[in-house]
């Protein structure tokens, strides 16, 4: 038996691992519906991901995946976009805690949104310093 | 962008798949490709230029291309 994609392995088993753990708290706990559509589908992925990394045409097909172009457009195009829905939704809610916070004078609210003011300035000097990085590396 | 993807393959009876194996891509990049939705990049299509036997400059048809963004630049 020949491992084609270590990567893939690797993670198969920490899924699998992840799943066994979450069978062996789940016998101290007890088991509910969620921790076992969890520890179900940790498993199928656990199974999927292995079978996948020990098959010579499946671990083929997944890097030619991988390398296409398209592929890769389409990924950082969902990263660009994603950030900036991320950006967008905490900087709506900051403002909206922050509001709330002054009306009604609860403390918890005013935290939250200086919580995600922090969020978004991270967010946006990381943006400002990879501008800058990109702007000088291409 | 517009190519003479669709048309070379038809000509030539190939098939998507077949396309794309020959040149390292998914189906799916064909199809976008086709489909004018993705420009491929220029590896990729001095790739499926080599396949049919066509420039990239031919394949891509870049004179056409060239004069429809130049008329965008007009127009800005």
């Amino acid at each position: 038996m020949k491992i084609y994609d270590k990567k893939k392995f690797g993670s198969g088993l920490v899924c699998m691992a992840l799943s066994l753990l979450n069978l062996i708290a789940s016998f101290w706990t007890g088991f509910d519906v969620s921790g076992i559509i969890l520890i179900l589908a940790l498993l199928l992925f656990g199974v999927v991901l292995l079978a996948r990394s020990l098959s010579y045409n499946l671990s083929r097909e997944d890097q030619l995946e991988g390398l296409d172009e398209r592929n890769q457009l389409i990924e950082l195009k969902t990263k660009s976009k994603s950030f900036r829905l991320t950006q967008g939704i905490c900087f709506g809610l900051m403002l909206v805690f922050l509001v709330m916070g002054k009306v009604s004078g609860e403390n918890l609210f005013i935290s939250m949104g200086v919580g995600l003011a922090f969020a978004y300035a991270v967010s946006m000097f990381t943006e400002i310093f990879t501008c800058f990085y990109y702007d000088n590396h291409m | 962008m517009k190519t003479k993807v669709k048309e070379l393959r038809m000509t030539t009876k190939m098939t998507q798949q077949q396309l794309a194996d020959l040149v390292h891509v998914s189906s799916r990049t064909i199809i976008s490709i086709e489909k004018e939705q993705y420009s491929p990049s220029l590896m990729l299509a001095y790739r499926i230029a080599e396949v049919f036997g066509v420039t990239v400059e031919e394949l891509c048809c870049l004179k056409e291309n060239k004069e429809l963004e130049d008329k965008q630049y007009e127009n800005l």
